[in-house]
């Protein structure tokens, strides 16, 4: 009876130790790794091509359905180039953006990875909508409308900014550090 | 002591082989949910097209740049035919997932040059009988996506657009 007794609670408590520390790890938000100095994050759709499996839980979770390399690359920005994190209280610039790839795409998100609501129903540019207007164009990132490429971002709330390229060269799946990437400077806060 | 070092220790190996276990089965658990909530709308081996204001809520960072059309494979009946409508000068893909969410092949508009493009998708043991030009692609898994994606590169474009996604097709075979 004693040792049927320990057995229960020897199992109990593994059980409760395995799930609580998977849970733990598995519950935690998607993981972002720096590229670079600039403020770029890396992480979606690695999940697809590494052999991280809290990564491919996290991916399971998000409900992401992620391109495989080589299709496409992205890569968000939480905070400016300075470290700042991206507030509608202040407007951005983003240029520079690569000649490289087939094609690229800028997109705001709420936290959330929520497309952000605008009476512009805009949250997005892509190099396929701009090449023959504009050939390195500066997009503006905020609350206010302003003249040119403007994405509008909501006032004093926090927001994300992705950046995919797609097609990109092959070569930089295994060295992030080396696709250029666009610069994103803070202009001015209210 | 030794019997309450002994007890730990059976302790953290249980807790541990329940960990992995865990980590095993939880993405498949996951993507099977994900699965049955895109089904629902869809079916099995039918196209659904996404209204822009449900691709958010259906596929995280998805964006209103973007068309989606979607179906849920079934490959036990037999292989299924994918056609996507082939549009020039603008990007769309078909991309095909298992039943993990693992995206195991891409086509997109730089793949091809032809108007009439299809895959016909298969288990290993099945046989497919092909025509020339359709590719032949060997899915691992029974069940999982196949996401149409779309670019608008200008508004104007859109009922273009919409008109040929409408031609999307999942056919069992």
């Amino acid at each position: 009876m004693r040792i049927f007794f320990r057995a229960v609670v020897i199992i109990i408590s593994a059980v409760l130790l395995g799930v609580g520390s998977f849970y733990y790890v598995a519950n935690g938000a998607l993981s972002f790794e720096p590229v670079g100095d600039g403020p770029w994050l890396s992480g979606l759709a690695r999940a697809s091509w590494s052999k991280n499996p809290y990564a491919e839980i996290r991916q399971a979770r998000s409900g992401l359905w992620s391109l495989n390399r080589p299709e496409a690359l992205s890569f968000i920005a939480r905070t400016d180039g300075s470290g700042a994190k991206l507030t509608g209280r202040c407007q951005y610039r983003v240029s520079d953006f690569p000649m490289r790839g087939e094609w690229w795409r800028l997109a705001v998100y709420d936290e959330a990875f929520q497309p952000l609501e605008n009476a512009a129903r805009r949250h997005s540019f892509t190099s396929h909508g701009l090449y023959g207007r504009q050939l390195n164009p500066d997009i503006l990132l905020a609350a206010q409308a302003r003249p040119g490429l403007w994405i509008p971002v909501p006032e004093n709330k926090a927001f994300i900014v992705m950046f995919q390229i797609y097609g990109p060269d092959p070569g930089w799946f295994d060295a992030l550090e080396k696709v250029p990437l666009p610069h994103l400077l803070k202009e001015k806060c209210s | 002591m030794n019997r309450f070092l002994y007890q730990a220790s059976i302790t953290l190996c249980l807790a541990l082989l329940v960990h992995i276990l865990m980590v095993l089965v939880w993405p498949k658990i996951e993507a099977t949910r994900h699965l049955q909530e895109l089904s629902l709308r869809a079916g099995l081996n039918a196209v659904y097209h996404v209204p822009a204001p449900e691709s958010a809520e259906l596929f995280p960072l998805s964006g209103s740049d973007f068309l989606y059309s979607y179906c849920i494979y079934d490959l036990d009946a037999g292989p299924v035919r994918i056609v996507p409508p082939v549009i020039h000068d603008s990007y769309w893909s078909v991309a095909i997932y298992g039943e993990r969410m693992d995206n195991f092949f891409v086509l997109n508009d730089g793949h091809t040059e032809v108007d009439d493009v299809s895959v016909i998708l298969a288990q290993d043991a099945q046989v497919v009988d092909a025509d020339a030009l359709a590719m032949e692609v060997a899915a691992d898994d029974a069940v999982g996506l196949v996401l149409f994606r779309y670019l608008i590169p200008q508004r104007s474009l859109l009922p273009d657009l919409e008109a040929a996604r409408r031609q999307v097709q999942c056919i069992a075979l």
